[in-house]
């Protein structure tokens, strides 16, 4: 039954990674006039035009190439980046190696930080310390993460001057990034923990554990925590989306040569392959981490069907 | 008659609202014998559950407060006990089923989980213990192949079969009292009245006390040897089963006899009680019922009618009142 | 303090399904409730006055946005300029003023394509089911397998920068949210034995979407586009912060940030105040989001960013 919801999971994941590389593919195709001339913002003559068009395929029919970009994506290759000349995929195992350890200290950050702030609000619910934690909550997510990457260069690099402020090579040069990225998604998370821990309080079967004598740190942490997981394991899933979203900004913000600032750079500077690469090796990432949130999700909760539903 | 099990005196629960104040239970008194069934009757929203929930010290405070009364459970005043002294009642001396077996019951944990885990709140056995007896719980119930339903989770279960459950874990402690609350409500017909001489078997064996709450005249009148009405959070009327529905002495308990369909009893048409349930947050300053009596009179809307004592029943209503003084118990 | 969910469960939930969620007293209802949230009544006044500001903003203004002050440049807050000027004399207050134009219009016309489009899909998704719902259910997992920052960034990439695209962009990344909330809603409804019975009596499909199920999702999509709004502002301002978005010399807020991102070290209070016009504008829609969420669905979970 389990291997069954698994198999049927991960052969949906296949089809959406080749539906991120169909739209991708599009994306790339229906730019006006066309994708050549656009990324060398008409700089050459008409000549190196057609012969770059020629080396990238773009001369061939849609279907080829598009049959093309998926047989190379599938092996991993994107080609060289235009600008750098180098292998795509090796640039973003490169940059990846910094956004993954920046994102998973963020991840940590947000989850002790965020569940921590949810689980203390809806335990004194309705009280001033609720109230204030929630605004600080609402504040977070209402806090442009790039401004306030500014705000720490500021504060803790400019006036305090104990951090760097960017690049990657000094100590503690992480520090920021990762509390940037941490809080902003911190707060997130403590109003999603806070609204399904009270709902879930105010179940029937809360309830019926009180009636069998249990006691209140028994019904929290073994009646309520379980069921809370739910919806915050799906939600961390979305959090992650969140900081790969995020990373983009810090690292613009921080000059962090990672995944985002990469992907950044490429629609920047229109470098095609390298673009391609960046979002298909993206959302197969995020794909991924989806397929594990639900295959998490499947083993808390034992009412999920065979086929989802919804 | 020795002291009864259970006494509630003049119980009163509030709730504080944005909206107000609403009266949930108003002055409620009854009171329990060893090994008899006792059935609540009334509406949704009569507090009869509120009540229920106030003798397990299950009412959220706040916005939920105990306005003044007594529930006296073999003689110790419960009102008054300490949370940890409450806790060890609940689920050991008391046990409780509610109406809706699927979301009383938690999702993520196997039935024989919970069973077992009700057990080792109450007593001193290890895990291994506390699974037996789980299983043995589920075979009291007549739950055909206990052993594998144990292991499995209540939405792999029928409706019946969560019932059974429920009430396999509310009495795994062997409790004195049982307060059963709607506990067939949400079943079909057939599985009603399975439930319901279970639960009337199970009590003859142990030899305890039960609530049955229901807003369904038919299960009463069934299993209860005794009867109180409530409506909008007082007891309108007190009897024996056997009687009250058969000469019912208020008119409201009429009116909530007529409007029940009769098998193999052609009526023109099913009566029904005029009017709604009063505001909570409103309430008339006289006899609650008189907005929709039949046989209202003047002096029904001014004062509130005391409970008057006939034989072994009891009644609020204005019409038994024959002297001024009344009959105050 | 909310009523205790802890009796009359069932009675709750069935005289909900049965009374129809259009009727006037049901807004009537809800919007006194609104009245009552004091945080939400105080963010719809900094919205308000934000619009004003915004609509009559060369009234309050006090300079061109575009006048560059050239004895000023990078001056710090002073009588002449209350926040001080930017790297090319420009009055940053006045350009803070213009940007709420770029900002507020974003929220509105971004957000009137999601739900749009949200709204269709997702009611065809639910309404029909089978194969339609199927193919439409991969699509928006394929939309929402980006980030929704990066999937508006490649919508820009295509569509090159400018402020009718940033709206196409936002309007086409934020309709999946809204499709797949429309879609279990009318997934509930078609369930229900009102809408079952004007099938019966022979209503059109059309008649029965857009007279019985539409308007019973009304709440709904009024509790998604408040909490979308802020988000859509903030995805804004993070384009034209990387440089997608709203072109210079036009005042956008994120590309103010940007351009003040330079200046950290000679000039760091240009960079704060229009952050904090994002942030005091995201705070004012996120909290009366949250507060018409409460008042017109107490139930309905808070499932964003």
């Amino acid at each position: 039954m389990m291997i069954k919801y698994i198999i049927s999971r991960i052969m949906q994941s296949i089809i959406v990674l080749i539906g991120v590389t169909l739209v991708t593919f599009i994306l790339v195709n229906v730019v006006p006039g066309d994708a050549v001339s656009l990324m060398l913002a008409k700089r050459t003559d008409q000549a190196t035009m057609d012969r770059i068009r020629h080396e990238l395929g773009f001369d061939r029919p849609y279907t080829e190439q598009y049959l093309r970009f998926l047989g190379n994506a599938v092996r991993g290759d994107f080609g060289n980046s235009y600008f750098e000349k180098t292998p795509v995929t090796e640039m973003i195992l490169r940059g990846l190696k910094y956004t993954v350890r920046i994102a998973l200290w963020a991840l940590l950050l947000a989850l002790a930080l965020g569940l921590g702030a949810g689980i203390v609000s809806a335990y004194f619910h309705n009280s001033l310390l609720d109230r204030v934690i929630m605004f600080f909550s609402t504040l977070g997510i209402s806090a442009p993460v790039f401004w306030l990457a500014l705000l720490f260069q500021i504060f803790f690099g400019l006036k305090l001057k104990v951090l760097p402020i960017s690049g990657v090579d000094k100590p503690g040069s992480f520090i920021l990034p990762v509390l940037t990225l941490g809080i902003t998604n911190a707060a997130s998370i403590a109003r999603i923990s806070r609204t399904s821990l009270l709902e879930i309080i105010s179940q029937d079967y809360i309830r019926t554990a009180k009636a069998k004598g249990a006691g209140e740190l028994r019904v929290v942490f073994k009646h309520v925590l379980k069921n809370a997981a739910i919806p915050i394991v799906t939600f961390a899933g979305l959090v992650v989306r969140g900081l790969l979203g995020g990373s983009m900004l810090v690292e613009t913000v921080f000059s962090i040569p990672g995944f985002g600032s990469l992907m950044v750079s490429s629609i920047l500077t229109r470098d095609i392959p390298l673009m391609q690469g960046c979002v298909v090796y993206g959302a197969t990432i995020f794909v991924l981490i989806n397929l594990l949130v639900d295959l998490a999700y499947s083993a808390l909760d034992p009412r999920v069907r065979l086929v989802k539903e919804t | 008659m020795g002291s009864p099990l259970l006494e509630v005196k003049n119980l009163k629960t509030y709730f504080r609202t944005e909206d107000g104040l609403v009266k949930a239970v108003d002055g409620v008194s009854f009171s329990l014998e060893k090994g008899e069934i006792l059935g609540i009757v009334g509406e949704s929203g009569s507090g009869k559950s509120i009540t229920a929930l106030t003798i397990m010290g299950l009412v959220q405070i706040p916005p939920g407060e105990i306005h003044g009364g007594e529930i006296l459970f073999k003689g110790r005043n419960i009102l008054a006990l300490r949370k940890s002294e409450m806790r060890k009642l609940r689920g050991n001396e008391i046990g409780m089923v509610f109406q809706e077996p699927m979301t009383a019951l938690n999702p993520v944990y196997t039935i024989g989980n919970q069973i077992a885990e009700a057990v080792m709140l109450h007593s001193d056995v290890d895990r291994k213990t506390a699974m037996k007896r789980a299983v043995e719980m589920l075979e009291r119930v007549q739950i055909p192949m206990a052993k594998d339903v144990f292991k499995r989770y209540p939405h792999e279960l029928s409706g019946g079969m969560r019932q059974r459950a429920m009430i396999a874990m509310a009495l795994c402690c062997n409790p004195e009292l049982l307060i059963c609350d709607e506990p067939t409500t949400a079943l079909d017909v057939t599985v009603q009245a399975q439930i319901l001489k279970l639960i009337d078997s199970l009590r003859k064996e142990t030899g305890m006390s039960v609530i049955m709450i229901t807003h369904d005249l038919a299960v009463v009148s069934e299993i209860a040897e005794r009867v109180i009405v409530m409506y909008a959070g007082k007891v309108l009327e007190e009897g024996p089963s056997s009687v009250i529905f058969d000469h019912p002495l208020h008119p409201y308990t009429e009116a909530l006899m007529k409007s029940k369909p009769v098998l193999g009893q052609k009526k023109e048409r099913l009566y029904s009680i005029r009017g709604m349930v009063p505001s909570p947050y409103n309430r008339p300053p006289g006899c609650l019922f008189e907005p929709r009596c039949d046989c209202s009179m003047k002096e029904c809307s001014q004062a509130e009618p005391a409970d008057v004592i006939i034989g072994n029943r009891r009644v609020k209503c204005i019409k038994y009142c024959d002297s001024k003084d009344g009959n105050r118990p | 303090m909310r009523f205790p969910g802890l009796f009359n469960k069932k009675e709750q939930s069935i005289a909900e399904l049965k009374m129809p969620p259009a009727s006037k007293g049901f807004y009537r209802t809800a919007f006194k409730r609104l009245r009552k949230n004091r945080a939400a009544m105080a963010s719809l006044a900094v919205i308000t006055i934000l619009v004003i500001a915004a609509v009559f903003a060369p009234v309050f203004a006090p300079y061109d946005p575009l006048y560059q002050d050239l004895d000023n440049i990078l001056s710090p807050s002073s009588p002449q300029h209350l926040l001080g000027t930017d790297d090319l004399g420009r009055d940053i207050l006045s350009r803070i003023i213009y940007g709420a134009r770029v900002s507020l219009t974003v929220g509105l016309v971004a957000e009137t394509i999601a739900i749009f489009l949200g709204v269709i899909i997702g009611t065809v998704a639910g309404y029909y089911g089978g194969k339609i719902d199927a193919f439409i259910s991969r699509v928006m997992e394929i939309f929402a397998s980006f980030p929704q920052i990066l999937f508006a960034m490649g919508i820009m990439f295509a569509l090159g920068p400018g402020i009718i695209n940033v709206f196409m962009a936002i309007g086409f990344v934020g309709w999946t949210g809204v499709a797949r909330i429309i879609r279990g809603q009318i997934m509930q409804l078609k369930e229900m034995e009102y809408v079952q019975a004007a099938k019966v009596a022979g209503c059109s499909n059309f008649r029965i979407i857009f007279k019985h199920m539409i308007p019973n999702c009304l709440s709904t999509i009024i509790v998604i586009a408040a909490m979308n709004i802020p988000s859509d502002i903030m995805v804004e301002a993070s384009l034209s912060f990387i440089g997608l978005g709203v072109q210079f010399p036009n005042p956008s807020w994120g590309s103010m940030v940007n351009i003040a991102s330079r200046y950290i070290r000679i000039a760091p209070t240009f960079s704060i105040y229009p952050g904090l016009a994002i942030i005091i504008t995201v705070l004012a829609f996120n909290t009366l989001g949250d507060g018409m969420r409460d008042a017109l669905d107490p139930r309905m979970k808070s499932g964003k960013r």
